[in-house]
């Protein structure tokens, strides 16, 4: 009885599983509305690849976005390897991050509405990467993560299996999205059909855990038409909130806190990964000078409420959408995978705080400054 | 034919070594009497997994016990494996084909590492048995002495070690923290294991995403969850993997399992 049951079960999984494949096998592409859709099926492979972990000519390490120095679409090819880093996340404080490129929150994605992105990703999390020795042809996060080791990365290895799931992309997640094991690469494509900030994150289960231990950065994608400021627009920075769930481990180092986690209970919010960067290294403006913030709250978990100490949002676009325009905010509320493009002017000298407004988080480190010069 | 010729060698070989070794291989091993238990694997969810009796080694195989395999048979070591069989880092922690090392990266005592499934199943056929069937080492590893709170605390502990495992210097393999209640050290906390169906079929990728976790039932229970992180880690590596992560120990059928295997 058993026996017939097991076939049977077996059979049924066996007819799913074959049709999923068939609704997998997609290669033809269309548009609606001008964005293109349907893209040929992601290819799981095995590369010989010690080059840079991070390929890409706009691809920056956060605060810094790469100006797009080119008209019209472009179709680029770039590099994240899924790897492990160990790095510094307060002073004194270190993990071993499960990382994109080696840093959290990953590199900074730079396209704009329309461009097409063939993206490789390598799972390096069973070999040691260096990224705080210049390497050529990598992209210019390569270099900045050489000239500024500001969270003293040091590899390491932790051999788990990795994805990449690019929420700025629109395609079957099963197919894209899918897993692959330490020593093996996965390459796709998408189009970037949406204008707005965009997270990126590991969607290997436990979820909660690998974006929880460093997996996720931003694209940021540019409007085709630009937003109505463009040309009033001096400074243009990105910033990312991410909470960390992290306790005593058995050596020195801090490891993953799983009941912390699950009741979200943050050891730490953080912008751009680190709870003094943004302190240390502050963004700056001139006085009077128009500031855009790409602002992204990648969570996991929690919401943030965000807010620089002395100035007002003069627009906001929320998710970086040019028509979800609002204006004169104080505040803006994000939830967990949330984004958006806040502009403001530096009223005069002086020192403004960026902070998470919901304070329990602010206390845990989500602040940061802006250095507002004469 | 060279192949064949080899392969050839290779059983007899193995039928030869199988009567050599079977009184070492026995030395440690450790009856798990048989019982029932419940898998997170959604085939089975609800319905406790009856497991027969069995015997596993009481350690992970060190690399000294790999190097009297390696010794032995010589078309495992690492610069005669087949890429058929493992990838281009097997035993790359090791010094040479016959040198895990000065101590500084392979000691003997730790366990061995950087070897695939292929190369895992070849030494446990050697030791005259095989790898435990994924079944049959999920019901041994959460033999777990105490109440539910010391499992839970064990998941709790083990989650936190998936994300701190000390890969490049793992404790020898008779110094486990944590043993189960028929007495097999280092089930947790020490590598991860190669099982017999490490990829079992309703492990399609199809099921691997945000809910799994929740979905394979996990929620409230956190030796289940720490369990689910592993399935998710097991299944997705292919048969030739071989990482710092994945070692193995061997298993048999019954106490006189090799006198059938060599009929």
């Amino acid at each position: 009885m058993n026996i017939v049951k097991k076939n049977f079960m077996l059979v049924l999984i066996l007819s799913i599983t074959s049709s999923l494949s068939i609704l997998n096998a997609q290669s033809e592409s269309y548009t609606i509305d001008g964005m293109t859709f349907g893209m040929s099926e992601a290819k799981v492979f095995q590369e010989d690849y010690n080059g840079p972990p991070v390929v890409g000519e706009y691809i920056t390490m956060a605060p810094e976005l790469k100006p797009l120095d080119y008209k019209g679409n472009k179709h680029h090819n770039i590099r994240l390897d899924a790897m492990v880093q160990e790095i510094e996340i307060a002073e004194g404080e270190r993990y071993r991050a499960w990382t994109f490129g080696g840093v959290v929150p990953g590199p900074v994605v730079h396209i704009r509405e329309g461009d097409t992105v063939s993206f490789t990703m390598k799972n390096r999390s069973n070999e040691e990467v260096v990224i705080t020795e210049p390497i050529n042809g990598g992209a210019p996060f390569m270099q900045q993560a050489s000239r500024n080791n500001f969270r003293d990365a040091k590899p390491a290895v932790m051999p788990m299996p990795h994805s990449m799931d690019f929420h700025a992309g629109t395609v079957d997640a099963g197919d894209k999205w899918r897993t692959i094991a330490p020593g093996q690469s996965i390459k796709f494509d998408w189009v970037a059909n949406y204008p707005g900030t965009y997270i990126y994150h590991c969607g290997t289960p436990s979820v909660l855990m690998h974006t929880a231990m460093g997996q996720h950065g931003v694209v940021v994608v540019d409007p085709k038409d630009g937003y109505e400021t463009d040309d009033q627009v001096d400074k243009e920075y990105v910033v990312v909130q991410s909470e960390y769930y992290l306790k005593e481990g058995v050596g020195e180092l801090l490891q993953y806190d799983f009941e912390a986690a699950v009741n979200r209970n943050p050891s730490h919010v953080v912008f751009n990964g680190h709870q003094t960067i943004l302190h240390d290294q502050p963004l700056t403006a001139k006085k009077g000078e128009r500031v855009r913030l790409h602002f992204s709250n990648n969570g996991p978990s929690g919401t943030s409420s965000f807010h620089i100490i002395g100035a007002i949002f003069d627009r906001v676009f929320l998710e970086g959408h040019p028509f979800n325009e609002m204006r004169g905010m104080q505040t803006v509320l994000l939830g967990a995978s949330q984004s958006a493009t806040i502009e403001f002017i530096v009223p005069e000298a002086g020192h403004y705080t960026l902070v998470d407004h919901e304070f329990a988080d602010a206390e845990k480190g989500a602040t940061g400054t802006l250095l507002g010069v004469k | 034919m060279k192949k064949y010729i080899s392969l050839c060698m290779v059983i007899g070989t193995m039928f030869f070594l199988s009567l050599c070794s079977s009184v070492q291989a026995q030395k440690n091993m450790v009856e798990i009497t048989g019982g029932s238990y419940s898998s997170i694997l959604p085939d089975t969810k609800g319905e406790p997994v009856s497991v027969s009796p069995f015997y596993l080694d009481k350690y992970l195989v060190s690399n000294g016990d790999y190097l009297k395999f390696v010794e032995e048979n010589p078309e495992w070591r690492k610069s005669l494996v087949s890429p058929l069989y493992a990838d281009k880092d097997y035993l790359s922690h090791w010094k040479s084909d016959l040198n895990p090392g000065d101590g500084t990266n392979a000691r003997l005592d730790q366990p061995i590492t950087h070897v695939s499934w292929f190369a895992a199943s070849a030494y446990a056929r050697w030791s005259v048995g095989r790898l435990a069937t994924l079944h049959e080492w999920e019901y041994a590893a959460q033999l777990l002495n105490g109440n539910k709170n010391g499992r839970q605390l064990i998941g709790n502990k083990l989650i936190g070690w998936f994300s701190a495992v000390e890969t490049k210097n793992p404790s020898s393999v008779t110094e486990a923290k944590i043993k189960n209640s028929a007495g097999v050290e280092g089930l947790h906390g020490i590598v991860l294991e190669w099982v017999q169906d490490f990829n079992p079929p309703l492990a399609d990728n199809q099921t691997l995403d945000c809910g799994t976790v929740g979905r394979l039932g996990s929620g409230t229970d956190t030796y289940d969850y720490a369990a689910t992180i592993r399935y998710v880690i097991r299944m997705n590596m292919d048969a030739k993997n071989c990482t710092s992560l994945f070692g193995f120990r061997v298993a048999y059928s019954d106490m006189n399992s090799h006198k059938k295997e060599n009929l």
